[in-house]
């Protein structure tokens, strides 16, 4: 196995087939069969050695193919008070402030490899019989559990965890590994939880891990995939479902776990973190067409007008949460030269434009959701 | 060559009982702030009386809309709740009443969901006639908020009003300050 042009390691087909599953989880390989199990139980040292070069790299690729690797202002505490400071992002070097960006890899390589070693021979063998992949088991399924990626250490972790999870649906696995497995990394890592914001069954997102270094240094790399995985999960949570129940709980998810981020964002000062939210203002007036109100009394599960009523609140909730975003920058720009949040408000007030061009017609949609009279 | 026969009737015992249920929707009131929300609030209560709702003794107003139908203004003014309520009678019979009471229920149970659908489906069809008559208060009531916010201006001298073929209210007023 190559990795470098430099450096040629060999690898058995067991490890090579982990190494390219591990590449795949990482969006750097086009997805394929992995069906030779490692040589060992554990990661041999050559395998090590492939991983530890590669795996950095494929992050490094994510964060700029995201949009992390641009110019951007962002927020620094310097001698007490919040300055704006111009950075080039690149996620690769000192990003001008507050040292180095690090992306290291703590679990993450452990945790790939019993994923390839356990899981992907399981997978493979199970895909053509869909109806025995969900009736797994109990000991295949604790075997399961305990391959999945366990809590991220890293600042590498956490974006490993959320570049996996982002790329997950490109491998196409079975039911349930998909879930399962997106779900894990979800839970690995706050970060690879805020782009799985419509998946009722994660934790309350936990914010102040999220927006405290050194982890917000990731949030501000990914801004533009964390904003791109925001619309994707309120598209998911009104579109993938076609029960009545799942739209409402997904979009409660969303609606709870985005107004966690904003008020964190704004309980900690660093509403400059924002774009995911404004992102989907401006996408709500598309996500939520006039005729969906009458298109969710035929959902299977909406069997009355109360149901209809508690799916159209639930979808509402997305609005509240844009509000209260609208909300909050209102709040920041009646912020005076001199005060606390002076310089925050002046990089909030560069984002927010096509957000607040795009009010009128979020207003219009949400009207057209409620069917509110007056 | 014929034979006798006779036959016992014994009395069956009949069992009645009611199925009904119930759906609701709401309608959320959002209003322009002519006046202050109170005053809106209240201006809104005053239409709805003068058009037949009648105090629901918990603060709100209710009019009966007929077949089972109904809608509630809340105390806060806010939200307008529909509620259709359906019925069916079912009948069982039995050689006890007993085992016709225990036939009815059965047969209650059976057409509950039937008796359901048919409250969604009657509720559904009435929504657009509901929301247009709440829109239509809400459309005087702005005009009569509009002509008190123009008196609290100056002296009004004139005021005209005109409904366009799709229903839009245009209202001048003539203030003198």
């Amino acid at each position: 196995m190559m990795t470098s042009a430099a450096q040629r390691i060999a690898l058995p087909v067991g490890d090579a087939d982990v190494y390219l599953f591990a590449l795949a989880l990482l969006g750097h390989k086009r997805a394929d069969r992995f069906a030779v199990p490692p040589t060992s139980a554990e990661p041999s040292v050559d395998l090590q050695r492939a991983l530890s070069q590669a795996l950095p790299t494929a992050l490094l690729r994510f964060i700029s193919s995201g949009g992390g690797e641009r110019t951007g202002r962002v927020l620094r505490a310097r001698d007490g008070s919040m300055v704006a400071v111009d950075v080039a992002l690149s996620g690769r070097d000192d990003d001008g402030a507050d040292g180095l960006f690090d992306v290291r890899l703590g679990t993450f390589p452990g945790s790939v490899f019993t994923l390839a070693r356990d899981v992907m021979p399981l997978v493979d063998k199970r895909t053509a019989n869909d109806l025995s992949v969900r009736a797994l088991g109990r000991s295949e399924r604790q075997r399961l559990r305990s391959s999945l990626p366990s809590a991220a250490v890293a600042m590498g972790d956490h974006i490993a965890a959320a570049c996996a999870f982002v790329h997950l649906p490109k491998l196409s696995l079975p039911a349930p590994y998909d879930v399962l497995i997106s779900r894990a990394f979800a839970r690995a890592s706050p970060l690879a939880a805020l782009c799985a914001l419509d998946d009722p069954e994660l934790e309350p997102l936990d914010t102040a891990a999220l927006l405290r270094p050194p982890l917000v240094r990731a949030v501000e790399l990914l801004v533009p995939t964390i904003s791109t995985a925001v619309v994707r999960a309120a598209r998911e949570a009104l579109g993938r479902s076609q029960d009545g129940e799942d739209v409402r709980i997904r979009c409660a998810a969303v609606g709870a776990q985005l107004r966690r981020y904003v008020d964190g964002l704004d309980a900690v000062g660093r509403l400059d973190l924002v774009e995911p939210a404004l992102a989907l203002a401006v996408a709500l007036p598309t996500l939520v067409p006039p005729e969906l109100r009458g298109r969710l009394l035929r959902l299977p599960g909406v069997q009355t007008m109360a149901d209809r009523d508690r799916v159209i609140a639930a979808v509402s909730g997305l609005f509240d949460v844009v509000d209260a975003t609208y909300a909050a920058i209102g709040r920041l720009a009646q912020t005076r030269f001199g005060d606390d949040r002076t310089v925050e408000a002046r990089v909030v007030a560069g984002l927010t434009e096509p957000a607040l061009a795009a009010r009128p017609a979020v207003e219009a949609a949400r009207r057209a959701l409620t069917g509110v009279v007056g | 060559m014929s034979r006798g026969y006779r036959v016992y009737v014994e009395p069956l015992s009949v069992a009645r009982t009611n199925v009904s249920a119930e759906d609701e929707l709401c309608i959320q009131l959002s209003l322009l702030p002519v006046l202050g929300e109170d005053r809106m609030r209240e201006l809104v209560r005053e239409a709805l009386k003068a058009d037949g709702w009648k105090d629901d003794g918990q603060g709100g107003l209710k009019k009966q809309l007929g077949d089972g139908l109904s809608a509630t203004l809340d105390r806060a003014g806010a939200v307008v709740t529909v509620r259709q309520e359906a019925n069916a009678e079912v009948t069982g019979a039995g050689r006890s009443q007993q085992l016709a009471e225990q036939q009815a229920e059965e047969r209650a149970r059976n057409v509950k969901d039937n008796v359901k659908r048919q409250a969604t489906t009657s509720l559904a069809r009435a929504e657009g006639d509901v929301r247009a008559a709440v829109d239509a208060v809400i459309q005087r009531v702005y005009v009569t908020a509009l002509e008190e916010k123009a008196r609290s201006m100056g002296q009004l001298e004139s005021m005209e009003q005109t409904t366009s073929a799709d229903g839009t209210v245009e209202v001048v007023l003539k203030v003198r300050v």
